[in-house]
C-alpha cells in the first residue's frame, strides 16, 4: 500500500545560472534543479521521487551534494538524511522520504555535476495519519509519555485533594515515578516493517476476547463483514459480538492493537493496519464447544482454506496451584495449528500473565508472593496454566517503554516471546488504542469515572480518559490499556506482519523467525541466587544462550518482538522446516505407569534429588515438555490451620544433553494447593500430579543424549506470611517431598 | 476528599482492564485490600465432579422464560433462578442439562450444558462411541479427534462421562459447562 512516486514538479527553476569555460575547452553549462513537490504522503510510509535537474551538458554526472532545513546543511550518512520530521534518502538523483511526524517541511536541494551547482526546494505535503500515533510508543518511541506523567496536576491533586503537604506530594511522586522510564527507540521498530512495504494486507486475525465493537469507527473498516460471532446462546444478532458492558470492552481494546485502520485521520494505529479482523465474544460464554469453535473448527465460519493468521488470547486463570495438563485443550489448539491456513496453521498468542506480583485473585493466601517480590521472583509461573505448556500456543510476556519488564508480566521458561505494554497510563505510559466509543461506555467515560467514585483522581492521573480530553473529544480512545493484554495482541499484529510478508510460512516458520530476530532487551537481567544452607541456587538464570546460540530469559522469552527484523526475514526466507516431531513421551515412574520412583526430595538441601532421562530421537527442538508426580502428604486442599510450605520451596532444574540449564519452578512461587484437574478435581497430597512445564530455551538444539532434572526444596523454614487464610500461615514441611514420576517429551524436526 | 469509598472499593475490584491499574487511588483512599475467601467444595457433602459442586437449590433456565425478579445470576443466555419447591430433588441431585455448579478454583456459579467433550482414542472409531452411548455430535474437528457429543436423552451425565472414559474408546471425556473459567490477563 506504499505510495511511490507521488509528486510533482512545481514549476520554475531557481538554478544558479554561472557559466565558466571547462578545462577541455568547451563551454560548462550549470546544471538545473526544479522545486518539486510531494502531496501525498503516509506517515511511517516512504514516499520516492526524483530531483528534479537537468543539465546541458548530457555526459555530466550530476550528484546530490547537499541537504538543508531552515538554511542550515544537514549531515548525511551514506545518503540519508536525518530532518526535523522525516528521514531522507538519496540514491543518485532520486530520493525516498520517509515522514515521521505530521508535518509539512520544506527542504533545499543542491545539485551538482562536479564543479557547477544549482538550488532548489523539496516541498513535503504534511502526510495522511492517524493522530494519536504519535503517542504510540510500542510502535514508534519518541521518549512520549502517551498522556501519562501529567505531574503538574498530580502534584496539585494531592496537594488539593488527598490533603499532602507540597514536600510530601513531591515525595509521593519521586518514589512512584521511574526517572528512566522513557527511553526511545524501545519500541517493536514497526516503522522498519512499513518501510519494506508490508502493513498487515492479507492477513487475518481473530480477537477472541469479551467483545468485540464492529461498527468502531477505526476498526469498521478492518472487520470482515459478518464474520464475528456473538457466542452466547439465544443472542439475536449473532455475528456482533459488541459488548453491553459500559465500563470497557476489553476486546475492542485489544482489537485496537492488533490491526486499528491506519492513514484515515482517525484515532491511533495498529501494529498491522490492514489486518481484517473477526472478534469472538467466548468470555462471555466459556463451554468446550465455544473453545473449540473460537479454534477456527468446522462451525465457526472459519474455513481451512482461507488466511487466517492469528488468534490472539488475552486471557487466562491465575491460581495459586498448578492445573494438570489438559488434553482436550491440547487437541483442540494442535486443530488450529495444523489444519487451518490450508495445513500451514494459525498462531494463537497467548498472555502469559499478570501475576508477577500477585496469585491472581486468591487474596486467600495472603502475602505468600512477598519472598518472591523481594527477590524478583514470579509469585505465578506461566507454566501453571495448562494451556501455556503444549507446543502450541506463543505465550508473550509484557514490557515496558524502557525495554524492560512490567511490574506485573509472569514470567516462567514457557514465555516464547515479549512485546510492549507498559504499565497504567498514570505514572508510566500504557497503551494508547480503541475504546467503546461516546463518552457513555468504556474505560473513558463518565460511567467509569462515576464508578472509580474520585473523579479529581481520574482527571490528574488519567486525563486522556477522563471525559472532554481535546484529543479525545468523543472518548473512543482509551490511554490505559496494559497487562499482557496488551503484549499478546502486539505480538498477533507482528505476527500479521510477518504473516502478511510471506503468507507461505507456516505457524512453526513464524515461530523460528520471531526467535531468530526479537529483542535480546534488558541485557544485564541479572540471576537471582537463592541460599539454600551453604550452597546456593540460581532460581532465575537471566539470560541464557543454548547451544545453538538463541538467548532466553524466563521474564523475555526470545526477547522483544522486531517487526522490521522479523518482515525482513520472513520476505528472504528460505526452505520451510521440515515435518514437525512430537516425540512419544519418555518417563519413568508413575509417569510411566511403574511404580512410583519413590525419589525424596531433600528439605533445605541445595542438591535435591537428581534424576536423568535418555532421548534418542535425533531431533532438533522447537520445544520441550517436561511432566511430573511430585507427591507431598501435607499438602492438601482442606486445611484448616496452616498450610505446608512443600509446594512454596519446590524448585526444578532441567538441563539439556547440551549443557543448557531451565528453570522451570524457581521455588518462592505461590503454591498454596495441590495440584488439580477441573475435571478431576485436586489430587490430595501432590505438589505435582500430571503437571507438564514448558521450556522453550532449548529451541535450536538436538534433543538426543541424556537429560538431567534436579528437583529441590529451598527452604528449612515457615513462610511468613499476613492476611492468609490460614491462621498460622505457612508452616515448613515436615516430611520431604518426594518424586514419584517424571517425563520428557520434545517436539521439533 | 470527594469520593465514595463503598463504590470504589468495588469498583477497584471490577476494572482490571489494566492489570492492577488501582493501587494507586486505594493507597491515597487508604482501602485495605479485599481478602477474598477460598471457594471450598471438600466440606460440602452436595455432589461433586472435579471441582465442580452441584448447586440444588438453583437451576438454570433461559433468559427469555425467567422471571428477572428472582434471577441470582446471568451466565451466558441463562439466568439462575432458585429451584421451585415442587421440583423432582432425585433429578437435581445429578448432574443433567442446565443443572448448576461453582467451580472451586474460581469460586464461579457454571451451567451444565448437556454436551460431553470428548478426545477420541486415536485407535476408536467414533461411531462405535456413538452408538454406545446413543450419543449424538454436536461440532466436531475429527482430524484432531475433538468431538464435542450430546446424548439423546436427558441422562444423569456424570454416570455417562464415567462410562465413556471406562470404554476405552476415548482418550478422554469430560461434561461441558458454560462458566467463567477465564479472565482477561
Amino acid at each position: 500500500m506504499l505510495n511511490a512516486n507521488k509528486y510533482r514538479l512545481s514549476g520554475i527553476a531557481v538554478a544558479v545560472a554561472l557559466s565558466v569555460t571547462a578545462c577541455g575547452g568547451s563551454k560548462n553549462i550549470a546544471p538545473e534543479a526544479m522545486n518539486v513537490s510531494v502531496d501525498a504522503t503516509q506517515s511511517w510510509l516512504p514516499v520516492q521521487g526524483n530531483f528534479a535537474v537537468s543539465d546541458a551538458n548530457v555526459k555530466d554526472s550530476l550528484q546530490i551534494t547537499s541537504i538543508s532545513e531552515n538554511g542550515a546543511a544537514v549531515t548525511g550518512s551514506q545518503g540519508t538524511y536525518t530532518l526535523r520530521y522525516g528521514i531522507l534518502t538519496v540514491q543518485g538523483t532520486t530520493f525516498s522520504y520517509l515522514p515521521l511526524a505530521d508535518e509539512a517541511t520544506t527542504i533545499q536541494y543542491t545539485v551538482s555535476d562536479g564543479s557547477l551547482s544549482a538550488t532548489a526546494s523539496l516541498n513535503i505535503a504534511a502526510p495522511v495519519s492517524d493522530p494519536l500515533a504519535y503517542q504510540q510508543w510500542h510502535l514508534r518511541n519518541t521518549g512520549q509519555a502517551a498522556y501519562s506523567l501529567n505531574l503538574e496536576a498530580i502534584r496539585a491533586f494531592l496537594i488539593a485533594e488527598a490533603g499532602f503537604e507540597p514536600e510530601v506530594a513531591d515525595d509521593w511522586i519521586a518514589a512512584r515515578v521511574d526517572a528512566d522510564m522513557l527511553v526511545p527507540g524501545e519500541d517493536m521498530n514497526v516503522v522498519a516493517a512499513y518501510q519494506q512495504g508490508v502493513t498487515g494486507e492479507g492477513s487475518i486475525a481473530v480477537v477472541v476476547d469479551s467483545g468485540l465493537e464492529i461498527a468502531h469507527e477505526d476498526l469498521a473498516a478492518n472487520i470482515l463483514p459478518n464474520r464475528s460471532l456473538n457466542l452466547i446462546p439465544g443472542s439475536l444478532n449473532v455475528t456482533d459480538p459488541t459488548s453491553t458492558s459500559n465500563l470497557g470492552d476489553h476486546g475492542t481494546s485489544v482489537a485496537g492493537l492488533i490491526a486499528a485502520e491506519g492513514w484515515n485521520g482517525l484515532g491511533g494505529r495498529g501494529v498491522a493496519p490492514h489486518t481484517k479482523l473477526i472478534g469472538m465474544n467466548y468470555l462471555q460464554a466459556q463451554s468446550d464447544l465455544n473453545g473449540a469453535l473460537s479454534h477456527g473448527i468446522p462451525g465457526s465460519g472459519i474455513t481451512e482454506s482461507e488466511p487466517l493468521t492469528v488468534f490472539n488470547r488475552s486471557y487466562g486463570i491465575s491460581y495459586p496451584a498448578v492445573i494438570s495438563y489438559d488434553l482436550f485443550e491440547e487437541a483442540v489448539q494442535e486443530y488450529s495449528a495444523t489444519q487451518l491456513r490450508s495445513g500451514l496453521g494459525a498462531v494463537n498468542t497467548k498472555s502469559s500473565g499478570n501475576s508477577f506480583l500477585r496469585p491472581g485473585n486468591n487474596s486467600w493466601v495472603g502475602s505468600i508472593c512477598t519472598a518472591a517480590n523481594e527477590l524478583g521472583l514470579t509469585c505465578l509461573n506461566g507454566n501453571f496454566e495448562p494451556s501455556q505448556n503444549t507446543p502450541f500456543y506463543f505465550s508473550v510476556a509484557a514490557v515496558n517503554s524502557n525495554g524492560k519488564h512490567t511490574s506485573y508480566s509472569t514470567a516462567g521458561a514457557n514465555v516464547l516471546i515479549s512485546a510492549p505494554a507498559g504499565e497504567y497510563g498514570d505514572l508510566a505510559p500504557a497503551m494508547v488504542t480503541t475504546d467503546q466509543m461516546t463518552c457513555l461506555r468504556g474505560y473513558s467515560s463518565f460511567p467509569y469515572v462515576d464508578a472509580g467514585g474520585w473523579a479529581e483522581y481520574d482527571a490528574a492521573f488519567t486525563p486522556f480518559n477522563y471525559p472532554g480530553h481535546p484529543e479525545n473529544p468523543s472518548c473512543n480512545y482509551t490511554s490505559t490499556f496494559n497487562g499482557t493484554s496488551s503484549a499478546a495482541p502486539n505480538a498477533a499484529g507482528v505476527i500479521a506482519l510477518i504473516h502478511s510478508a510471506n503468507p507461505n510460512l507456516s505457524y512453526r516458520d513464524i515461530k523460528n523467525i520471531l526467535v531468530k530476530t526479537s529483542t535480546k532487551v534488558d541485557a544485564d537481567n541479572a540471576v537471582v541466587e537463592l541460599e539454600i544452607g551453604a550452597d546456593k541456587f540460581a532460581a532465575h538464570l537471566g539470560w541464557v544462550e543454548n547451544a545453538a546460540g538463541y538467548s532466553h530469559n524466563n521474564l523475555y522469552g526470545f526477547g522483544r518482538v522486531n517487526a522490521g527484523a522479523a518482515v525482513a526475514m520472513a520476505k528472504n526466507y528460505g526452505v520451510a522446516l521440515p515435518t514437525q516431531i512430537i516425540t512419544p513421551w519418555i518417563a519413568a515412574g508413575t509417569q510411566a505407569d511403574e511404580p512410583a520412583l519413590a525419589l525424596a526430595i531433600p528439605d533445605n538441601n541445595a542438591g535435591g534429588t537428581v534424576t536423568t532421562l535418555e532421548l534418542t530421537d535425533d531431533i532438533t527442538i522447537e520445544g520441550v515438555q517436561f511432566a511430573f508426580d511430585v507427591a507431598n502428604a501435607e499438602l492438601r486442599s482442606d486445611t484448616l490451620t496452616s498450610q505446608t510450605t512443600a509446594g512454596i520451596d519446590l524448585a526444578i532444574e532441567v538441563t539439556s544433553p547440551s549443557g543448557t540449564t531451565s528453570i522451570l519452578l524457581s521455588s518462592k512461587q505461590a503454591i498454596a494447593d495441590p495440584a488439580v484437574d477441573f475435571s478431576a478435581g485436586y489430587s490430595e497430597g501432590y505438589i505435582l500430579k500430571n503437571s507438564v512445564f514448558l521450556s522453550n530455551a532449548f529451541y535450536g538444539e538436538n534433543g538426543k543424549g541424556t537429560w538431567t532434572i534436579r528437583l529441590l526444596d529451598t527452604s528449612a523454614t515457615d513462610y511468613a506470611v499476613t492476611n492468609a487464610m490460614w491462621p498460622e500461615g505457612y508452616k515448613n514441611n515436615i516430611e520431604d517431598s518426594v518424586l514419584e514420576g517424571v517425563g520428557i517429551r520434545v517436539f521439533g524436526y | 476528599m470527594k469520593y465514595n469509598i463503598s463504590i470504589l472499593a468495588a469498583t477497584l475490584c471490577l476494572t482490571m482492564h489494566s492489570a492492577n491499574a488501582q493501587d494507586n487511588k486505594a493507597e491515597l483512599l487508604g482501602l485495605e485490600p479485599n481478602v477474598k475467601e477460598k471457594a471450598s467444595v471438600a466440606a460440602s457433602t452436595s455432589p461433586q465432579y472435579g471441582t465442580y459442586q452441584l448447586q440444588s437449590e438453583l437451576v438454570a433456565v433461559p433468559q427469555a422464560l425467567a422471571d428477572r425478579s428472582v434471577s441470582k445470576k446471568d451466565i451466558g443466555n441463562m439466568t439462575l433462578v432458585a429451584r421451585a419447591a415442587s421440583t423432582d430433588t432425585e433429578r437435581l441431585a445429578e448432574f443433567r442439562r442446565n443443572a448448576v455448579v461453582r467451580n472451586a478454583i474460581t469460586g464461579e456459579l457454571g451451567v451444565i450444558t448437556g454436551n460431553i467433550s470428548v478426545l477420541s482414542s486415536r485407535n476408536a472409531e467414533i461411531n462405535d462411541l456413538l452408538q454406545q452411548f446413543q450419543l449424538k455430535i454436536i461440532r466436531s474437528a475429527s482430524s484432531s479427534g475433538v468431538y464435542i457429543v450430546q446424548p439423546q436423552n436427558d441422562v444423569d451425565l456424570l454416570a455417562l462421562v464415567e462410562q465413556i472414559n471406562s470404554s476405552g474408546l476415548v482418550s478422554t471425556a469430560r461434561l461441558d459447562i458454560l462458566e467463567k473459567k477465564y479472565t482477561n490477563q
